[in-house]
C-alpha cells in the first residue's frame, strides 16, 4: 500500500475520532463547529480516498510516490532528531547541540576542526541570541534540575 | 486633519524619531531575519520596554521593529524557505524555487522593494480612507466575516495543490487543530485529553517553524542535496538584486492591485495577511502573461504577495486605531502597547488625537524606507547563504528551530510539537496535501468559530442569506467547482 494512501487513512480515521470526541463535549456551542469541519472533511476524504484506490487499481504498474530520499534514509534522519531532542531534555540545549553538530559533521565527514569550531561558534550564537539579545533562558536539561536544582542557563 | 498631519510630520521630522526607527528597524531586521522567529515574536518581546519611554516614541519603536521584522523575513523565507511566522508564507512558493535555480538575490530584490512601494501605497491610501473607513467596515457582520474565512482558505486549496479536496481537508485539518484548547464560551476540554499543555492549544509560532522550516530542512537532508542552490554560480550580485526591483518597477499595475487588496483586507477585522497574500498571489496568477509559471519560480509570485503583506500593516492600524479591534493578529499586540500608554483606541482617538493616527501611519512608511535600505545594502551578501553546504546549515538551523521552540512559551512539549510538525508538514508536502492551507485554517480557527457561532445565533442556521454573504458564498463555489468544470470541459472538447 503506498505512502498516500497509508497517509490520508491515517487522516481519515483522525476525522472518524474528531466526530466521535465532538459528540462527547456537551455543549452544543462546543459541538457544533468541529462536528461540521470534521464530518465536511471526512466526507471529502473517503471520497479523495476512493478514487486514489480506483487510480492504483487502473494503474497498479505505475511506481508509487513515497518517501524518497537520494541522501539519509528517513529512519536515520528521524533517529538523529529524536537523540538530539532527547539529549536537549537530559542535558540541555547548549551541551546537546555541542554534541549534535559536532557528531553530525564529524560522521558525515568533516574534519574535527571543522566540526569542533562550527559546535563551539554554534552554540555561542546561540547563547548570544537568546541570553544577552533577547534575555530569554535555554533549558539546561533534566540533569541539571536534579544536580543544580535550577532548569535553565 | 491638516493641523494633525502637520503636527505629526513635525514630531517625525524630529533626528530623535529617525534615531528610534533605525534602532527599531535593526531590530526588527536582525531578529526578523533568524530563521524561526518574526514580526509578532519580535513585537511581544519587547512590548516591556513601550512602559518605559513617552507614548510616541514606544508606538514608533514598535511599528519599526514590525516593518524591519516583516521586511527582512522575506529574505530567509525566499533563501531557505524558512519562516518565523504568517507573514512570509506565501513569497516562499515562487522565491524558493527562484533560489533552486541561481535567482535567489532577484527574489529578494523583487522582495523587498514590493514590500517598500506596498507600504507607502497603503499608507497613502489610509490617509485617503479615513475618513470614510467606519462605514466600510461596519458593513461586515459575523457571518460575512467567517465566509471570507472560508474564501481565503478556498482560494489557496484550489490555487496550489493539483488536488482541491486535499486543499480543503487541509484547511479542515488546520481549523480543527486551531480549535484544540479550552472553548472559551463553555470551557470544554476540546481535544486537549485533560493535558495542562495542550489546554491553550498549539503555539502558532511553532506550529509554522516546524510545518515550513524544519519539513523543508528534512527534505534537503533526505534528498542528499549538498547546497540549497542547485546552480554552482548562483547570484548574489547588487545587479543582480536591482533586477528584482526592475521587475517590481516594470509592473506597477500588478503593486497597486496587490497594495489595493493588502490594505482593503488589512481594514476588515481579522483576515490578516494570510489571507491578503493568497487573494494577492491569486489575482497575480490570473492576470499574468505566463500563469503556468506560478509556483515553480515566477518573479510576480514573489511581488504581489510583499506587496500586499506590507499593506496589510497600515489598513490593520487603521481599523485597531479606529474601532479598537485589532485587524490582524500582530495588532492585537499593538492594542496591548496602545492601552499600555494609555492610548485608547477608536472613534474618539480619530476625533481628538488624529495626530497620533497621522504619526503611525507615517511610521510605518518612514520605517519602511530605512529597513528597505539596510536590507538592500546587505541582500548581496545575505543571498550567499545559498552556498553554505547543507551539511552544516541542516544542524545549525535545526538548533535555532528548537532552541526558538522553546522559547516561545519555555516549554520542552513545543520542542517535540515542532519536531512533529516538521515529519507532519513533509508528509503532506510529499502526498499533495497543502501545508498553506492548514496554515491558514489554523490560524483563523478559533475566530471562525465565534464568527460561525455569533451569526448561528442571531441568524439561525440559514444566516448565510443575506446578499453579501451571498455574494461571497457564490465565488467560493465558483472558486472551488471551476478546476472540475475545466476538466470537464476539456473532456467534451476533446470529444
Amino acid at each position: 500500500m503506498n505512502g498516500s494512501l497509508i497517509f490520508s487513512s491515517v487522516l481519515l480515521l483522525i476525522f472518524a475520532a474528531v466526530i466521535a470526541r465532538s459528540l462527547t463535549f456537551g455543549y452544543w456551542e462546543s459541538t457544533l463547529f468541529p462536528l461540521l469541519i470534521g464530518g465536511l472533511c471526512f466526507v471529502l476524504l473517503a471520497i479523495e480516498l476512493c478514487r486514489e484506490l480506483l487510480a492504483k487499481n487502473r494503474a497498479a504498474s505505475e511506481e508509487q510516490p513515497g518517501i524518497q530520499t537520494g541522501g539519509s534514509s528517513f529512519t536515520n534522519l528521524m533517529a538523529w532528531v529524536s537523540a538530539f531532542a532527547v539529549g536537549i531534555y537530559l542535558i540541555g540545549f547548549l551541551i546537546a547541540t555541542v554534541i549534535f553538530v559536532f557528531s553530525y559533521l564529524k560522521l558525515r565527514g568533516r574534519g574535527w576542526w571543522v566540526s569542533a569550531a562550527t559546535s563551539v561558534t554554534t552554540i555561542i550564537v546561540l547563547y548570544c541570541i537568546f541570553k544577552f539579545g533577547l534575555d530569554l533562558d535555554l533549558y539546561g536539561g533534566l540533569i541539571s534540575q536534579l544536580i543544580m536544582g535550577n532548569e535553565n542557563y | 486633519m491638516f493641523e494633525a498631519f502637520v503636527s505629526a510630520a513635525r514630531i517625525l521630522g524630529d533626528p530623535t524619531a529617525w534615531g528610534i526607527m533605525l534602532i527599531g528597524s535593526a531590530a526588527g531586521i536582525a531578529i526578523g531575519i533568524l530563521p524561526g522567529l518574526g514580526a509578532m515574536t519580535t513585537v511581544a518581546l519587547l512590548l516591556p520596554f513601550v512602559w518605559k519611554t513617552p507614548p510616541q516614541i514606544g508606538l514608533i519603536l514598535l511599528l519599526a521593529i514590525c516593518a524591519g521584522a516583516m521586511v527582512s523575513g522575506c529574505i530567509t523565507g525566499i533563501l531557505l524557505s524558512v519562516v518565523g511566522e504568517e507573514s512570509s508564507v506565501v513569497s516562499i512558493i515562487d522565491g524558493h524555487p527562484m533560489t533552486v535555480r541561481g535567482e535567489g538575490a532577484r527574489a529578494v530584490g523583487a522582495g523587498l522593494s514590493s514590500s517598500l512601494i506596498g507600504a507607502v501605497l497603503a499608507v497613502g491610501m489610509a490617509f485617503v480612507m479615513i475618513p470614510i473607513v467606519r462605514p466600510l467596515v461596519m458593513v461586515f457582520k459575523s457571518s460575512e466575516l467567517f465566509l471570507l474565512g472560508l474564501l481565503g482558505i478556498s482560494f489557496i486549496a484550489v490555487l496550489i495543490e493539483r488536488s482541491v479536496i486535499k486543499g480543503v481537508v487541509s484547511g479542515g485539518l488546520g481549523i480543527l487543530i486551531g480549535l484544540m484548547g479550552f472553548h472559551p464560551l463553555t470551557g470544554v476540554d476540546r481535544f486537549a485529553f485533560g493535558s495542562l499543555f495542550l489546554y491553550g492549544g498549539f503555539n502558532l509560532a511553532v506550529v509554522l517553524i516546524g510545518l515550513f522550516g524544519l519539513s523543508e530542512m528534512f527534505d534537503l537532508v533526505l534528498k542528499g542535496q549538498t547546497r540549497i542552490s542547485k546552480i554552482e554560480i548562483a547570484s548574489t550580485r547588487m545587479k543582480d538584486v536591482f533586477k528584482g526591483t526592475m521587475d517590481c518597477i516594470r509592473r506597477p499595475g500588478l503593486l497597486l492591485r496587490s497594495a489595493i487588496i493588502g490594505y482593503v483586507v488589512g481594514v476588515i477585522p481579522a483576515t490578516g495577511m494570510m489571507v491578503a497574500q493568497w487573494v494577492a498571489y491569486g489575482q497575480a496568477r490570473q492576470t499574468s502573461k505566463t500563469p503556468e509559471q506560478f509556483g515553480k519560480g515566477c518573479v510576480e509570485g514573489v511581488i504581489a504577495p510583499e506587496c500586499s503583506k506590507s499593506a496589510v500593516l497600515a489598513g490593520a492600524l487603521l481599523t485597531t486605531l479606529a474601532l479598537g479591534i485589532p485587524g490582524s493578529a500582530i495588532m492585537a499586540l499593538f492594542l496591548g502597547a496602545f492601552m499600555m500608554v494609555g492610548v485608547t483606541p477608536g472613534p474618539m482617538l480619530m476625533l481628538q488625537h488624529l495626530d497620533l493616527v497621522f504619526l503611525l501611519l507615517l511610521g510605518i512608511a518612514a520605517s519602511s524606507v530605512i529597513s528597505f535600505v539596510i536590507c538592500y545594502a546587505a541582500a548581496g551578501q545575505l543571498c550567499k547563504i545559498v552556498f553554505a553546504p547543507t551539511d552544516f546549515l541542516y544542524p545549525l538551523i535545526l538548533a535555532l528551530i528548537l532552541s526558538a521552540s522553546y522559547a516561545t512559551t519555555g516549554q520542552m512539549w513545543d520542542v517535540v510539537v515542532v519536531i512533529f510538525a516538521g515529519m507532519f508538514g513533509l508528509f503532506m508536502d510529499r502526498f499533495g496535501y497543502s501545508r498553506p492551507a492548514l496554515c491558514l485554517g489554523f490560524v483563523l480557527g478559533k475566530l471562525l468559530e465565534y464568527y460561525f457561532l455569533t451569526a448561528f445565533k442571531i441568524g439561525g442556521p440559514l444566516f448565510f442569506l443575506t446578499p453579501l454573504s451571498l455574494c461571497i458564498l457564490a465565488v467560493m463555489v465558483a472558486l472551488l467547482v471551476y478546476p472540475y468544470t475545466k476538466n470537464l470541459r476539456r473532456r467534451l472538447r476533446r470529444a
